[in-house]
């Protein structure tokens, strides 16, 4: 796990006891941050109204009911065992091309 | 292939946040509506990486925080019955009843059961014909359409002891409540990425046009975030509130139809009560009337006792943006993770669980945590 630190001028104006370090964690390993939070794996298998999602390596049973066009290699985004939304991968592309541009 | 990784980049992070240090020239506050964002902004530190002229509120998308007290002590209360299996997200597990939790509760032997998912419990329930199955339906438009798909499968497969407690509830109206009744001036909304996967972007045209409100609708990743919050700031720059949505790759305007079309095929909207605000007109999910087989409401009749909330918990402040966790008495002293008081402590998706677990306060007393 990569831990990128960036020191930011806050941590100058506001030391309080222990240095402030704002750290902007990027974690390259994936890190869930807790039941509620939908998150993107990409669909291995179909069977009826399941199908197999894999998320980086964890692979679970997922009702598709709720993406009835999804087919098999997309990125589903998946919340309590349910695929709720497939990932539009050019959208995703153009956000982050968007964000490169915005700050250029 | 795109690389979903890229929206952790900690370069253009950086450069996000110069962009905001920029954008920021006056004193504004924005409320981050759901849990789930709450969270994530703490826990990639971004909130003491804003300028100090900017700050976050939080709002009422906790759904375990907004469940009222006298809730939980139904859901007990239900659990004492014979037969009966409680099934529940795990999140609900140590939440302060009256009197006890679910987790006090299970240790004392009752049948209290983690489940990730309600097919999970759609599934105890065919394999234990003989015992009633009690999913605790607390969620908002994300969760509540996976459990209409799995009532509708319950129907289907004739399964008779599986029932819901409905108590789901709706973000719009809850957003309503706040600028209704919240005392803060709130700036701009960061509206929740995954209800609006569900919802789309229509339902918060009331914000921009009724309140002049700008609101900006994203995702969950670091720079999905900062992206958001230089959307907002462009929009209070430009003195223009629309609904705009960052989190493109997951929201659609029109939502997710299907989800929404089974969504109102189980329910139906009512007036509800949310924990701290009171009662909120059709901001509540129950269900339909052909699928009363399942209605806990309807299958079995429970006795509370008179509920009541914990001394000095101002959950309610919090969620309605009035407060910070630092601003309650309790906070990091009697108040925990480790025995919390109020559910804002105890969700993985409450405000204080997450200023205790990685926010340093923005004040010069010293803290330990």
């Amino acid at each position: 796990m990569k831990e990128i630190k960036i020191n930011l001028r806050l941590s100058v104006i506001r030391p309080v006891g222990v240095e402030i370090c704002v750290q902007l964690k990027c974690f390259l390993k994936k890190n869930p941050v807790d039941m509620c939070l939908a998150i993107p794996g990409r669909l291995i298998s179909v069977e009826g109204e399941k199908g197999v999602v894999d998320f980086r390596g964890v692979k679970r049973e997922v009702v598709l009911t709720l993406i009835p066009d999804v087919k098999v290699g997309d990125f589903v985004i998946v919340h309590a065992g349910f695929g709720i939304q497939i990932l539009d991968e050019t959208e995703a592309k153009e956000t982050l091309d968007l964000l490169d541009e915005l700050v250029q | 292939m795109v690389n979903l990784d890229k929206f952790r980049d900690s370069k253009i992070a950086k450069n996000l946040l110069k962009k905001i240090d920029s954008l920021v020239t006056s004193p504004l506050s924005f409320m981050e509506v759901c849990g789930t964002h709450t969270v994530a902004i703490s826990q990639f530190g971004i909130r003491n990486a804003l300028p100090s002229n900017l700050k976050f509120l939080s709002g009422p998308g906790c759904p375990v925080c907004v469940t009222p007290i006298s809730e939980i002590d139904h859901i007990i209360e239900l659990g004492e019955k014979k037969d009966i299996v409680i099934t529940t997200f795990g999140d609900m597990m140590r939440v302060p009843g009256s009197h006890s939790t679910l987790e006090k509760e299970r240790a004392k032997g009752r049948d209290i059961r983690v489940v990730y998912s309600s097919m999970d419990a759609l599934n105890i329930a065919e394999i234990e014909g003989d015992k009633k199955i009690v999913f605790v339906g607390v969620g908002f438009e994300t969760t509540s359409p996976t459990v209409a798909v799995t009532i509708r499968k319950a129907k289907e497969k004739d399964v008779h002891n599986f029932y819901v407690f409905s108590r789901f509830k709706l973000i719009p109206p809850a957003i309503k409540g706040v600028l209704e009744m919240g005392k803060n001036r709130i700036d701009g909304f960061l509206l929740p990425g995954h209800v609006s996967t569900i919802i789309g972007s229509h339902r918060y045209e009331f914000i921009p046009k009724g309140y002049q409100i700008p609101c900006v609708i994203g995702g969950f990743e670091p720079l999905d975030i900062l992206h958001s919050i230089v959307l907002l700031l462009e929009q209070v720059k430009k003195s223009r509130p629309k609904v705009d949505i960052q989190y493109r790759r997951s929201v659609k305007e029109e939502g997710n139809l299907e989800a929404i079309k089974i969504l109102e095929e189980v329910f139906e909207v009512k007036d509800t009560d949310w924990r701290g605000i009171g009662r909120i007109k059709k901001s509540g999910l129950e269900l339909k009337a052909r699928y009363n087989f399942c209605d806990v409401d309807k299958a079995f009749k429970v006795k509370i006792k008179q509920s009541r909330e914990p001394k000095g918990c101002i959950c309610g402040e919090i969620l309605m943006g009035n407060k910070l966790p630092q601003d309650c008495v309790l906070f990091g002293k009697k108040c925990t993770p480790h025995s919390p008081v109020g559910p804002c402590m105890v969700s993985s998706e409450g405000a204080c669980s997450a200023y205790y677990k990685y926010d340093v306060p923005r004040t010069n007393t010293e803290h330990h945590f």
